[in-house]
């Protein structure tokens, strides 16, 4: 896959991410911060997410496993330190992924 | 345990999962004792009140009037007074400058060269956060809807990028370095 078909499904998948982060910005806004709704709302989006982040593997033709352990790495940095998941996502794809590195990816899974 | 070792050091992905956790982990334990030690002594981090001081310039320097800055021990204010910008720990770029760091780890190793281009690296990062927090002073200072759709997706997206093409020069910075020390 070429180098601009590639930063342009990052590019793609880092708008979609921010978009879905904004119904529940909203909703958090209009009901509270604390309200159960609230929380199940950021649960829901966090799996939409997380959806988004499935098919963004599959398209870079990232395997199965890899994209389990890019999501596991993710959710860890993200909620034991706080760091952004989709910047830990992008160095699985950016380690995995031919038209980044400019070589023939051939790892025993 | 030699195992173990194996498993951290292969090509996999189940490997490099783990070396770039572990050194997610060793950077953010680092920069959480950073925080503490500083919180403890009731200051602000140096990291955040430089940004937002460089920033307070950029704006300035974007024309922005009247720019005032001040800083308390959970961040400062950058902007025009009523229109101020609320630089908090969060937004020094930091987090993301561990992942850069954490990422070329796992994938390069250690060595003399690497610590070189992290320094550089991360305080490119730092570079273009100033850049952004200015050019967010300045969209608020002139109002509209500009600034919330620059902060939700534009800055989000162009920093992560900024960051994609610091890895993509990573190999050419590297064969420059070799051939400065051959």
């Amino acid at each position: 896959m070429r180098l601009t078909k590639t930063l342009a499904i990052v590019t793609a998948y880092l708008l979609v991410y921010g978009i879905l982060d904004t119904p529940a910005a909203h909703y958090r806004y209009f009901v509270g911060e604390d309200a159960q709704s609230t929380q199940l709302v950021w649960v829901g989006i966090a799996l939409v997410k997380l959806v988004a982040t499935y098919v963004f593997g599959r398209s870079l033709f990232l395997e199965k496993n890899q994209i389990a352990w890019m999501c596991a790495t993710g959710i860890l940095g993200r909620l034991a330190m706080g760091l952004p998941f989709p910047m830990i996502a992008l160095g699985f794809v950016f380690f995995f992924t031919d038209s980044f590195t400019f070589r023939t990816i051939k790892i025993n899974n | 345990m030699e195992k173990l070792l194996e498993i951290f050091r292969s090509k996999n992905a189940m490997g490099f999962s783990l070396r770039f956790a572990a050194s997610l982990l060793v950077f953010w334990v680092a920069y959480q004792g950073y925080l503490h030690y500083t919180h403890a002594n009731g200051e602000l981090d140096w990291v955040t009140y430089q940004v937002s001081a460089l920033s307070h310039g950029m704006a300035t320097f974007l024309g922005v009037a009247n720019c005032q800055f001040s800083c308390f021990i959970d961040g400062c204010y950058v902007g025009r007074e009523g229109k101020m910008v609320n630089v908090l720990e969060g937004c020094n770029g930091l987090k993301l400058g561990i992942v850069y760091a954490a990422y070329l780890i796992a994938t390069v190793g250690m060595n003399k060269r690497l610590v070189i281009q992290l320094v550089i690296g991360l305080i490119l990062i730092q570079l273009f956060n100033v850049v952004r927090i200015g050019i967010l002073v300045a969209l608020r200072d002139l109002g509209g809807d500009s600034y919330f759709f620059f902060i939700k997706h534009i800055f989000g997206v162009s920093i992560y990028l900024s960051i994609i093409v610091l890895w993509l020069i990573n190999p050419i910075i590297d064969k420059m370095f070799s051939h400065a020390t051959d």
